[in-house]
């Protein structure tokens, strides 16, 4: 397994499901979160995430996370739109020069919810699928074999090269490369850090090529795969489900949106 | 033979080399004493984040002007040792000390006045365009004045053979030279000691043999050189002391000579002997013999 | 399935000079045929070019041909290729697809490629890693292996393409000794299995040990080739870059000296035993 990769294995009903139903969900639950301008409908797909991140075994992990890479930005909605959402009329406290605006409030809290169900969506997906099963499920569904080949290598390479910065970073500093201290000396440590994970990178590349050449990699027959990621009739019902009702979800948003330019 | 040029002037070094598994109070007691010079490890313990225990209680001390191959298989702790001797990485616990100076208390970059390390992987260092400004990078990081950094790169790259390299672009040069142009970059810093790592993996014979060359020219303008090494051959054959570890322990210490003699203890470190150690055993020698004419003369051949 | 280098000269794209001169080689069926010569002599071009990367991937130009089991490679397609020459290059590291998740899928890689059907793949997959031993650790993540143990992996993903041709372009010089000793277990193991074997290799030891047929090269041509006793047995091997085994000069010492006038023999067991006739021990 990666060991960079977030996804955690646990044994549950979310896991089991086709990449493809997780992935397809994930985009919906995205396209709607956009789209919708009302706060009960970005509260149930935060309720949905939450709910299915449950049924995943992995809500503590997805608050952990989410927590982790959201709250300064939530912190600063309801900062920022509680004191100065324009046209603001109902202020609800008064802290010295500055007022809190309930109008601001409830911006915040509907964006800041939008925000929290996108990025939950995100880091559930991520918890519950390993990329490279998804990558995969696509390929077999007929994205090309290159595309999702590189998608995939990208995936593994950069962890690899996280590693190799360090032993970049090491080898510089046994030079007398200072990397710490002022900013003009960082700066000047870039060039000898980033050239030899550029260069070398790309010639693992070119070993790495020549080595999925020489298995077949640009052979033409049908790629088949030693084990199917299953999948049922059930799930592809949800999937074309969901993925009409988002449909028509954003299409009943156009319409209204228009209409009201008119009026 | 070169080779035996470098023993028998490097064998009388390695008297100061009396820090042996069963002798740490001994280096213990010297690193006290006022004779600071070399590098001195007091029971050096090291424990990688995530608690992996890499090393465990080594102390040892190398001497000025000493020529010292490190053995071992991978994951014995050879390369952490060696982080230790630059400051790359600080002790859990224990001391290292390289001219009087403790290591904890210095960044690595301004360790590298004194310890030049050369790493496994030249790709890891490499990012000029021009194998001369690569070897100039080091010297120029110590601050030295243009004149003097030429020198010191023709210097370099006389001692390791590539002189005819500098013009080129070190990516346009095979992995091997790569290999030799990364050594040359370290060894421009002109610090009394000098670290290689695996210096001869990916070498040809050539290649070793310029490394070969290196040690002894090294060695000889009083510089300590310490190499980690894979190839048996070379440590018997270059260095005047080797230092064998086993997870994350020092097993083995001495001559060449001595360590090659214990069998036993290198299967332990998962190292075979040099061939004609191996056919001196084989034919029921006594003494350990590293090179032709000892062994020609153990038989009464000669 | 045999190999046959015709008069071949190559040059990569923008470079001056060629990196092949007239080279002409025959490796019969069954041959583990060892290269030998410094860095920069042409081994890897020539290993590059029988497994048709050499023009297919680098391009550049090439004169000449190259034949494996009568085919020219310039005529057949690199996927084609992959049935019949299967090639193992330096780095382990970097042979890894990094496209998968599992030893065991790394292994079928290739074959998934080639579109094998599944059961007939499961079943090639296990019998390749059960040979070079990575049966155990199936499992496991391919970025978590040993030096040692990724090499064996980029040689399983080889065999399990089941090609009669395996090229090994220096793939233990990255490997400690034992390592080495793994790899060359396996390759000896697959020269007794009939493969046709072209080896890159800079540890002469192993070389004299298991080759059938040393070609000896420098500076892109090929100075010498025939059995491993006549080419490491030249007295100008050094000079051409390559260093004798230690057993060898030993024995070779005696032979100048009056006191053996025998074979030299290839192994370090044999070179005992001249020993011990000689001194009489």
């Amino acid at each position: 397994m990666n060991p960079r990769s977030p996804y955690v294995h646990r044994p549950s009903s979310i896991h089991r499901l086709n990449p493809l139903t997780k992935g397809v969900l994930f985009l919906c639950t995205v396209v709607i979160a956009f789209a919708t301008s009302s706060l009960t409908t970005v509260l149930a797909l935060l309720g949905a995430v939450v709910a299915a991140s449950a049924a995943a075994r992995v809500a503590r992990e997805l608050a952990r996370t989410v927590a982790k890479s959201a709250f300064v930005i939530v912190a600063l909605i309801f900062i920022v739109q509680g004191l100065f959402y324009p046209g603001s009329r109902t202020p609800l406290y008064v802290v010295g020069p500055l007022t809190i605006w309930q109008e601001g409030l409830r911006f915040a809290c509907f964006t800041a919810s939008r925000l929290l169900a996108i990025i939950g969506a995100t880091v559930l997906l991520m918890l519950t699928t390993r990329p490279e099963d998804l990558v995969s499920e696509l390929m077999a569904r007929g994205l090309s074999r290159k595309l999702g080949f590189v998608v995939l290598m990208t995936m593994q390479i950069i962890p690899n090269m996280q590693a190799r910065a360090a032993a970049i970073l090491d080898a510089q500093r046994s030079r007398g490369l200072e990397t710490e201290g002022r900013l003009i000396q960082r700066f000047r440590a870039f060039l000898p850090l980033m050239g030899p994970l550029v260069v070398g990178s790309i010639i693992s590349l070119e070993t790495r090529s020549l080595a999925i050449e020489a298995r077949g990699f640009s052979s033409p027959t049908k790629r088949v795969r030693i084990e199917d990621i299953p999948d049922t009739r059930w799930e592809s019902l949800v999937r074309w489900g969901a993925s009409l009702a988002t449909f028509g979800f954003v299409v009943w948003r156009l319409v209204r949106w228009i209409s009201s330019l008119i009026r | 033979m070169q080779a035996t040029g470098i023993k028998g002037t490097a064998a009388k070094t390695t008297a100061a080399a009396t820090a042996r598994a069963d002798g740490k109070s001994e280096t213990v007691e010297r690193a006290g004493s006022l004779d600071t010079a070399g590098i001195i490890l007091e029971d050096v313990c090291y424990e990688y984040p995530g608690g992996v225990a890499a090393l465990k209680g080594i102390s040892l001390r190398i001497s000025q002007n000493e020529t010292v191959a490190i053995i071992g298989e991978n994951g014995a702790g050879k390369t952490t040792l060696a982080k230790h001797l630059n400051g790359l990485l600080k002790p859990t616990s224990g001391r290292v000390f390289v001219d009087g100076v403790d290591t904890r208390g210095r960044t690595c970059a301004a360790m590298a006045r004194l310890v030049g390390f050369v790493f496994q992987n030249p790709d890891d260092q490499l990012f000029q365009n021009q194998v001369f400004k690569e070897i100039a990078f080091g010297p120029r990081n110590l601050g030295y004045p243009a004149d003097k950094v030429e020198r010191l790169v023709k210097w370099a790259a006389g001692l390791v053979g590539i002189e005819g390299l500098l013009e080129r672009h070190p990516f346009d040069l095979a992995l091997a030279q790569r290999k030799l142009v990364a050594i040359a970059s370290v060894v421009a810093m002109d610090t009394p000691y000098v670290i290689l790592d695996e210096p001869t993996t990916g070498q040809d014979y050539p290649g070793t043999q310029k490394l070969a060359t290196l040690v002894a020219k090294l060695h000889a303008a009083g510089k300590t050189v310490i190499a980690i090494t894979h190839d048996m051959e070379f440590a018997a054959a270059h260095f005047a002391r080797v230092i064998a570890l086993a997870g994350g322990r020092v097993i083995l210490d001495g001559t060449p000579n001595e360590v090659f003699s214990r069998p036993d203890e290198l299967a332990m470190a998962s190292v075979e002997p040099p061939q004609m150690a191996r056919l001196g055993q084989r034919l029921g020698l006594e003494e350990c013999v590293l090179d032709q004419e000892a062994l020609l003369r153990a038989l009464g051949l000669v | 399935m045999d190999i046959v280098v015709d008069s071949l000269t190559y040059t990569y794209p923008g470079q001056p000079g060629p990196a092949l001169r007239d080279v002409s080689l025959e490796v019969r069926s069954g041959e583990l045929c060892c290269l030998v010569g410094a860095n920069g002599a042409g081994k890897s071009t020539l290993c590059c070019a029988v497994a048709g990367f050499v023009p297919h991937f680098y391009r550049g130009e090439m004169y000449g041909a190259v034949l494996v089991g009568g085919q020219d490679t310039v005529q057949s397609t690199i996927g084609e290729l992959a049935r019949r020459v299967g090639i193992v290059f330096q780095n382990p590291f970097d042979q890894i697809t990094g496209a998968t998740l599992t030893v065991f899928a790394e292994v079928a890689f290739g074959l998934e490629n080639l579109g094998t059907p599944r059961e007939e793949t499961v079943a090639r997959v296990e019998g390749a890693l059960r040979r070079v031993g990575l049966w155990e650790v199936r499992d496991r993540s391919p970025f978590e292996l040993s030096g040692g143990q990724q090499q064996r992996l980029a040689i399983a993903s080889v065999l399990a393409m089941d090609p009669p041709v395996i090229v090994l372009d220096e793939a233990t010089s990255q490997l400690d000794p034992s390592g080495t000793r793994e790899v060359w277990q396996i390759v000896a193991n697959l020269y007794e299995s009939g493969k046709t074997l072209l080896v890159a290799e800079h540890k002469m030891e192993y070389v004299a040990r298991h080759a059938t047929k040393v070609v000896l090269m420098e500076g892109g041509r090929v100075v010498a080739s025939g059995p491993p006793s006549e080419v490491l047995g030249r007295d100008d091997l050094e000079a051409h870059g390559v260093g004798r085994p230690p057993f060898m000069s030993v024995v070779r010492a005696l032979r100048e000296k009056g006191l053996w006038d025998g074979e030299v023999p290839l192994t370090l067991e044999g070179a005992a035993e001249v020993l011990r006739k000689v001194s009489g021990r």
